[in-house]
């Protein structure tokens, strides 16, 4: 092989193992994403069984019921309102009143919780929430 | 006063790394004239900045808006200090500072440059200096004074009132910003064109010295984020956290290819490329997280303006390096072909999968916000995208570093290397063998991490007594060969950390009343008793749990719940008993009726995650000293 022949042969290996990794990748980022939604949005979404997503809005005040480490609240937009189940343990800012964020399946219409997240600082707003309960 | 101390002293930091910029314009003449003095200064008067900064914090002079912002009379004094950098503007100040130390660092102690290549360098290192001067003053001053003086703070966020955070940014911006230096050497280098063996030796120990810092600072990070977050997690794929990250693999990567370019004269145009990357992600990364465009502790404002400004910065280091590197990439000759059995073959493959895995988190990151931007659609790209291609890349990764040191330069045969490999194989095997038939809960894919961790080990430990002779000749031992023994050994420890940690975690959440009993693989924590406490300026309870190993007594822990009566702002202190093996770990959540929620992790191998990390900078920073002693 000529050297030439011989760095087209590298450069060229090496450029579609490159495509191979970044293509295996987007199909795995494809299955990874999670949409976020308000309440009215996601009542208005023909969501497909099973399709993990994202929840935020506001928890209504007096809305939470606990049973041992079951947990339901509702989350509002001010205009609708999702119910959430959740089992396991709140984050330290989890509060009444307060912006949240929930991941988890929308089931007959209840939302079924794995993961609660609330905001990291008392003056603070996560952006997506914030924007869209601005919008309404 | 100290507010104008502080305004006088940025103003004249930003006119001296102006004016040494100006000098590149003298660097044809036959005297250049030293820049020493200047660097000195400007170093002098951001010191001055600094503390002048902490002064106010430490008497709580609330004249000053980012002090009242910021912090509280009854806040403890060592929060004081460090929350000089809790904050925007303080950070970014120390940002600059670290920039200007860097300087300082190259112009009185690294003899190796000669003085027109010097000026140049530090030239280019003042131009970053003023445009980040520039931004500091425009649009993130932390001099700027409230009238009437408020009679107390804010206090700051308690999450980040802990002895973490004290020294995680501070690391982490040596990592970052001491990649400036290894781009002001780069761009510097055009005016010369040689990028030869002799600069890649002028880079190297000022990339270790940054790499060592980089990971450091992140991993003091992440073990902040295990015991006070509460969740005991170590990572979470947090967008702050990838961008510590991705200027970490470039980084990485960087660092070896200069080898490559030391010993074998080639790679050039990929190591310019990877100095240039480097920067630029830590730009990106202070983008991320400073801009407010995502969501996080980190994120302490969201001042639009700010992120604008930033995002110009960037985009002025970027193009404009790489903008220079495809114009005069014609003149730099590249010289030998690279055969795939060699050591430089390794490296290649190496870097190859480091940028992947950059490129793939860089994705994961960056997707969301763009596709904000286009549809409006608001995503997030989960952990487990992460995970799996992180783990489809780091894999392979490992597998070569085993032996890629072990290989010679230039050509190696195949039938040789793999005959020396089959011992390092069988006592992975074996290791992962006692792994399965010792305690084994957890999925498949452990066992594949803990083979790989002990192929690493073995490997590397190999190649130790090989180079010595079995131990005979300690004596000559080369420090730089030391270091990397040492680095790869930390992340063989590091790999087996993460696989424990992620893979063989039991975790229990449970209701307790005094007096009740939790058991733990072979542990047993008795709920002894809750009591109130208060601090310097928070309130709480603290619970106590007696932790017994087949019934025999080992020790106490106390995990907190404490509340922050100024922020109204809760926070978890975790309480772990770690022994080296494994950890056990208890975080406290809210009290219903008579009893607490509490949520127990038994961790195996966690400890080893800190452990190799430490390793890892230890083995950077024997090589850095090494060779920043070691004259041309």
């Amino acid at each position: 092989m000529t050297p030439k022949k011989k760095r087209f042969y590298i450069i060229f290996s090496a450029f579609s193992f490159f495509c191979f990794i970044v293509g295996t990748f987007l199909i795995i980022l494809q299955d990874n994403i999670l949409f976020f939604y308000t309440p009215s949005e996601i009542l208005q979404k023909n969501l497909k069984q099973n399709e993990k997503v994202r929840l935020g809005g506001l928890v209504e005040e007096n809305s939470v019921v606990r049973n041992n480490i079951k947990i339901n609240f509702t989350i509002t937009d001010l205009k609708k309102n999702i119910e959430v189940s959740y089992e396991g343990i709140l984050p330290d800012l989890f509060r009444e009143g307060q912006g949240v964020i929930v991941n988890g399946y929308l089931k007959n219409n209840i939302f079924e919780a794995s993961e609660v997240l609330a905001k990291h600082d008392e003056n603070y707003m996560p952006p997506e929430i914030k924007k869209k309960l601005e919008l309404k | 006063m100290v507010a104008i101390i502080g305004n006088i002293s940025l103003i004249f930091a930003i006119l001296l790394s102006f004016y040494q910029f100006l000098n590149i314009r003298n660097i044809n003449k036959i005297r250049v004239l030293n820049p020493d003095r200047n660097i000195s200064l400007q170093f002098f008067f951001i010191l001055t900045a600094f503390f002048s900064l902490m002064f106010a914090y430490v008497v709580s002079d609330f004249s000053i808006l980012n002090v009242y912002q910021n912090s509280h009379t009854a806040k403890p004094l060592l929060y004081k200090i460090t929350g000089v950098w809790g904050n925007h503007e303080g950070s970014m100040l120390l940002w600059v500072l670290v920039l200007v130390f860097f300087g300082f660092l190259i112009s009185r102690y690294d003899k190796r440059l000669d003085l027109p290549y010097k000026t140049l360098t530090l030239s280019f290192q003042s131009l970053i200096t003023f445009i980040f001067l520039l931004f500091i003053l425009l649009s993130s001053n932390p001099f700027v004074v409230i009238s009437p003086t408020p009679v107390n703070g804010q206090d700051l966020n308690p999450l980040l009132q802990d002895p973490g955070l004290a020294f995680h940014p501070p690391n982490l911006y040596i990592g970052y910003v001491g990649l400036s230096i290894v781009f002001s050497f780069t761009i510097a280098r055009f005016y010369k064109g040689s990028f030869d063996a002799s600069w890649a030796k002028l880079i190297k120990p000022w990339v270790l010295l940054s790499w060592s810092f980089l990971t450091l600072g992140i991993s003091l990070g992440s073990w902040w984020a295990y015991y006070e977050l509460g969740w005991g997690g170590f990572w979470f794929w947090d967008p702050v956290e990838n961008a510590s990250l991705m200027p970490w693999l470039c980084a990485t990567a960087l660092l070896h290819s200069t080898l490559v370019l030391e010993k074998r004269n080639t790679l050039k145009k990929w190591t310019i490329l990877l100095a240039f990357l480097s920067f630029s992600f830590s730009l990106i990364g202070t983008f991320l997280v400073r801009s407010g465009i995502i969501t996080s502790v980190h994120a302490f404002a969201s001042d639009p303006t700010r992120g604008v400004f930033i995002l110009m910065i960037c985009a002025f280091f970027i193009f404009s390096s790489f903008i220079l590197l495809a114009k005069k990439s014609g003149s730099i000759k590249e010289e030998k072909l690279i055969s795939p059995i060699s050591k430089e073959g390794t490296i290649i493959f190496n870097n190859l999968l480091m940028v992947a895995m950059l490129l793939t988190i860089f994705i994961g990151t960056i997707y969301p916000i763009f596709l904000e931007m286009f549809t409006g659609d608001q995503i997030s790209v989960g952990p487990p995208y992460f995970n799996l291609t992180s783990t489809l890349i780091m894999g392979p990764a490992i597998l070569i570093m085993s032996f890629a040191p072990m290989i010679n330069w230039k050509k190696d045969d195949l039938v040789g290397l793999l005959s020396r490999l089959k011992t390092i194989l069988f006592l992975s095997l074996l290791v992962t063998f006692i792994f399965f038939y010792i305690n084994f809960q957890g999925p498949i894919i452990a066992l594949v991490g803990i083979f790989l961790a002990a192929w690493l080990f073995f490997g590397t430990l190999f190649n130790f007594f090989e180079k010595t002779k079995y131990l005979k000749k300690l004596k000559n031992l080369n420090k730089t060969f030391l270091g990397m023994i040492v680095a790869h050994l930390g992340v063989a420890i590091f790999i087996a950390g993460v696989t424990g940690s992620t893979l063989w975690k039991v975790e229990k959440i449970k209701t307790l009343k005094v007096g009740e009993k939790v058991l733990l693989n072979n542990y047993s924590l008795n709920f002894d008793k809750i009591k109130k406490i208060r601090g310097k300026n928070y309130i709480g309870h603290e619970a106590e749990f007696n932790l017994y190993k087949k019934n025999k007594f080992i020790k106490t822990l106390k995990p907190q719940k404490r509340f922050y009566p100024v922020q109204e702002f809760p926070t978890t202190e975790a309480a772990i008993y770690s022994r080296g093996l494994s950890d056990i770990y208890i975080a406290m959540s809210e009290p219903i009726d008579n009893s607490w929620i509490f949520r127990f992790h038994y961790s195996p191998l966690t400890p080893w995650i800190w452990i190799g990390s430490i390793m890892a900078f230890i083995g950077g920073i024997l090589s850095f000293s090494h060779r920043i002693f070691k004259r041309i």
